[in-house]
């Protein structure tokens, strides 16, 4: 007897909001669906004992949440989650409790065996590795990455928010040297040649002086009038990006020039058009180091986020599109310090440029602010001397480091503050009291200091701190201890009921994936790295080798960072989005409702919180005691 | 004047019209699952061993005397569980469509209806998938006394009463809830219906508190469906809805 129709699509309904139905055929649904027996289970009682032939049984909740094995700690699995065969934890759970009542639909062994077989994505799913869902979570982020990145780069935004500056003009008298050297002082190939009222009425480019100019022998006095291109196309500045390319590509112009009320108000290159598409990292990094001052690198913070989107849709994952960003940020860093040093004297001074914080562990996201500091190495008796001229130099950094959209650290952990302007002895210093006496107040504090990387200046500076720290640390057993204990301070918000704890008043129903995500592994991969004298600052590498001491298999290994890095992916999608509907205030793109998230990235948050469980377990064991 | 033997006539009349390989349906049925003792052997069934039918029938208006069914939808309880497989949907081909604001009710058209199964047909299979299970209904008087009139109407047969009502059992194992109607209870356990004002959709909403409902009785130590008939009558008898 096949089930009625109204009974197959109300349970076909209900999986499709799920994975790994949602990937599955409609006639593999049906055979489920169809088969399937709607079991209820009251609070307390169990739902399977896998450990016999059950385990190749397949329960769906339905309605409920069911919990993996005997322990409280154990995975609480809510409607739609799969089970005995369902990925994170389930090799270790063989009994299944109902916490609250629930109903799961369930398939007998001989079906399950028989979908399996029919089923290519049923069969994957079944083999349970949370690999297979970290891919699937990372897979829909890019999709909607791409999405978005192809809505910003509809053709239908206004001309007038592709252009990049004010336009350069002369009027047609001018003498071509004089145009030119505009031109070359603004740093542009095109130049627009308007009357007296401000109206368009040529335009000259670098490539019509070599034809018009250079080549026929013409002299420089000549007025910009006369080898000007007449009329040049136009548009108004509220039309869209698609109309400026339909009059470029049907008149065969590179330029265009924009007006407001036919006045000139902009000059659009083929170029503008294309390159919110084509953004390269090569481009970025080349402009980024080429730029002559700060004005120039200012233009590059806007492709720098604009990179970041491209690469998020092509599929990079989080550890490198993090780093990218990364990359670039301290690239940006470097050319204004290279910059601006010039300026300040710092002849015959030995200093370095650190970051600290995420910063300093290469994990940026797109709200961090500043977090940097300046060591330096002076004579005796020169140090003041020398922290005064490096503090004016390092003000001067930091306020255009916020001029470039890099927030100013609140807690004035900047290089331009002198308690962080400090030579090598006083670093040393520092470093020591926090090891040798350290207080847990205190210590929370210091965390960011502990992930400080050389930027610019004397790199030597930096490594030898290092070096000395990374000897040192390991014999300072109460400074593990309480770095320790502050790392286990926060719990991951997974509730026993509902899959998530939300934060209360201001930010009720929200998840801090900061506070309560990504902190819980950077936090634990820092004490870690410090007992065991890992060198590196980022969470990840630092992960890989605090595993390697530890034993854990590679697999375990990768399960954490993948869960690290899926918590920045969403941080940075949160932020993304934030910033392109309110366009500010990125830094609340950290919290998150978690209900809110799609079916696939609540299961992998969940699983992720508890990838932060048992890495904080790992902690526990390693250092707590 | 209508003599106490017309009705007896009347369902000879009604089987005479059927078909010879109806009627030998029929007669195999009545062997196997109408026969004398088989209730008494139902009742002592254990719970746990028990096939319930949760049942939903759609009548043409609210008059158990004289309407008419439009469709049904079941479902099997058996082993703590609906079992999809064992699920019965079907509309009946009806005379004359019924009444318009009935059919705002319930969503199956004038058409729908017309175009209909087979009554002779759908009530055969259904009592073929009906078995030897008691049904299980909301209001179920109303469902029992319907679907009663419609197989002698069709079929030209009686069959004994076999129906538990979760309207009286509800409330019995879970007093003191100002619940109601079957929409009550489902919102009251936190459940949702698979469909609206569709008889399978009811009927499964039937099933899901059937389970509930095995569940509660198991715990207060009831073991077949005997004590479960028990209970029910032991409700009406207080006079208790609530």
């Amino acid at each position: 007897m096949t089930a009625p129709p109204l009974l197959l699509e109300a349970t076909l309904r209900f999986l499709r909001a799920h994975e790994p139905f949602a990937r599955m055929a409609r006639r593999d649904l049906e055979f489920l669906a169809g088969r399937a027996r709607l079991g209820y289970y009251p609070a307390g009682s169990i739902v399977v004992d896998a450990s016999g032939e059950a385990a190749a049984a397949l329960y769906v909740v339905q309605r409920g949440h069911v919990r993996a094995g005997e322990a409280a700690a154990g995975a609480v699995l809510g409607p739609g989650e799969c089970f005995p065969l369902d990925a994170g934890g389930a090799a270790s759970a063989t009994r299944y409790l109902a916490t609250e009542d629930a109903f799961c639909l369930q398939l007998d062994a001989v079906d399950a065996a028989a979908l399996r077989v029919m089923s290519a994505p049923f069969a994957e799913f079944s083999a349970q590795s949370s690999r297979t869902l970290a891919t699937e979570a990372q897979g829909q982020v890019h999709r909607l990455f791409r999405q978005r990145v192809a809505e910003q780069q509809t053709l239908l935004q206004p001309v007038e928010s592709l252009l990049r500056r004010a336009p350069v003009s002369c009027v047609a008298a001018t003498p071509l040297r004089a145009a030119l050297e505009r031109m070359r002082a603004e740093q542009v190939g095109t130049i627009a040649v308007v009357d007296a009222d401000a109206h368009p009425i040529g335009i000259f480019t670098l490539t019509d002086l070599m034809e018009r100019v250079v080549l026929p022998g013409l002299p420089l006095e000549t007025a910009v009038g006369e080898v000007m291109t007449p009329r040049p196309g136009a548009v108004a500045a509220d039309a869209t990006a698609q109309e400026a390319l339909a009059v470029m590509a049907t008149h065969g112009f590179h330029q265009l020039v924009i007006t407001r009320d036919g006045r000139l108000c902009g000059v659009l290159s083929e170029r503008d058009l294309f390159s919110l598409q084509r953004v390269s990292m090569q481009h970025v990094l080349a402009t980024i180091r080429g730029a002559r001052d700060v004005t120039a690198l200012w233009c590059t913070t806007g492709d720098i986020a604009t990179l970041a989107d491209n690469l998020l849709a092509q599929g990079a994952a989080a550890e490198p599109l993090t780093r990218t960003i990364a990359a670039l940020n301290d690239a940006l860093a470097v050319r204004l310090i290279d910059l601006l040093a010039p300026a300040h004297a710092l002849e015959g001074l030995r200093w370095c440029w650190l970051s600290l914080g995420s910063e300093g562990r290469r994990e940026q996201t797109i709200a961090s602010d500043q977090d940097n500091a300046l060591i330096f190495s002076a004579p005796a008796g020169e140090h003041e001397e020398a922290r005064r001229r490096l503090l004016g130099f390092a003000r001067a950094v930091n306020e255009a480091l916020a001029g470039l959209g890099v927030p100013l650290c609140p807690g004035e952990i900047m290089a331009g503050n002198p308690a962080n302007c400090l030579s090598v002895e006083e670093w040393r210093g520092r470093f020591a009291a926090w090891l040798r006496e350290p207080q847990p107040a205190a210590l929370l504090a210091a965390n960011i200091y502990f992930d400080f990387r050389p930027l610019a200046g004397e790199l030597t500076l930096a490594d030898n701190l290092r070096r000395w720290l990374t000897e040192l640390a390991p014999q300072s057993p109460i400074f593990l201890r309480l770095l320790t204990a502050n790392a286990l301070e926060a719990e991951p918000p997974l509730g026993r009921v509902r899959s998530f704890v939300t934060g209360d008043g201001e930010h009720r129903g929200l998840l801090d994936l900061k506070a309560a995500g990504t902190r819980l592994f950077v936090d634990a991969a820092r004490a870690l790295a410090l007992a065991f004298g890992i060198a590196e600052t980022g969470t990840a590498p630092r992960l890989r080798l605090a595993g390697r001491r530890l034993g854990l298999e590679e697999r375990e290994v990768a399960a954490l960072v993948e869960a690290f890095q899926f918590l920045q992916l969403l941080r940075l999608r949160a932020q993304r989005d934030q910033l392109a509907t309110e366009g500010g205030a990125a830094a609340e793109g950290n919290r998150v409702d978690p209900y809110a998230l799609n079916e696939l990235d609540q299961r992998m948050l969940k699983e992720s919180l508890r990838q932060a469980r048992t890495l904080q377990r790992l902690l526990e064991q390693t250092l707590a005691r | 004047m209508r003599w106490p033997w017309q009705a007896r006539l009347d369902r000879r009349r009604v089987r005479a019209t059927l078909a010879a390989g109806a009627r030998a349906r029929l007669v195999a049925l009545k062997r196997r699952e109408l026969g004398l003792g088989s209730g008494r052997r139902l009742r002592q069934t254990p719970l746990a061993l028990a096939r319930f039918l949760a049942l939903d029938l759609e009548t043409t208006g609210p008059r158990m005397d004289r309407d008419r069914v439009i469709a049904v939808g079941a479902i099997a309880v058996a082993g703590r569980a609906l079992v999809h497989g064992e699920a019965f949907a079907a509309v009946l081909r009806q005379a004359s469509s019924s009444a318009v604001d009935n059919i705002l009710v319930h969503q199956i058209g004038g058409q729908q209806q017309l175009a209909g199964l087979d009554p002779v047909a759908t009530w055969l299979a259904f009592l073929e998938f009906r078995g030897a299970s008691f049904a299980v209904a909301f209001r179920a008087e109303f469902d029992a006394t319907v679907l009663e009139r419609e197989l002698e109407l069709t079929l030209g047969i009686r069959v004994p009463r076999r129906f538990l009502d979760l309207a009286v059992l509800l409330p019995a194992l879970f007093p003191g809830t100002p619940n109601d109607t079957l929409e009550d209870w489902m919102a009251h356990f936190a459940l949702e219906p698979i469909g609206r004002h569709e008889a399978l959709a009811d009927a499964y909403s039937t099933g899901q508190l059937l389970l509930i409902v095995l569940d509660a009785a198991q715990r207060l130590g009831m073991r077949t469906t005997g004590d479960l008939l028990e209970l029910e009558a032991a409700q009406r008898w207080l006079g208790r809805r609530r």
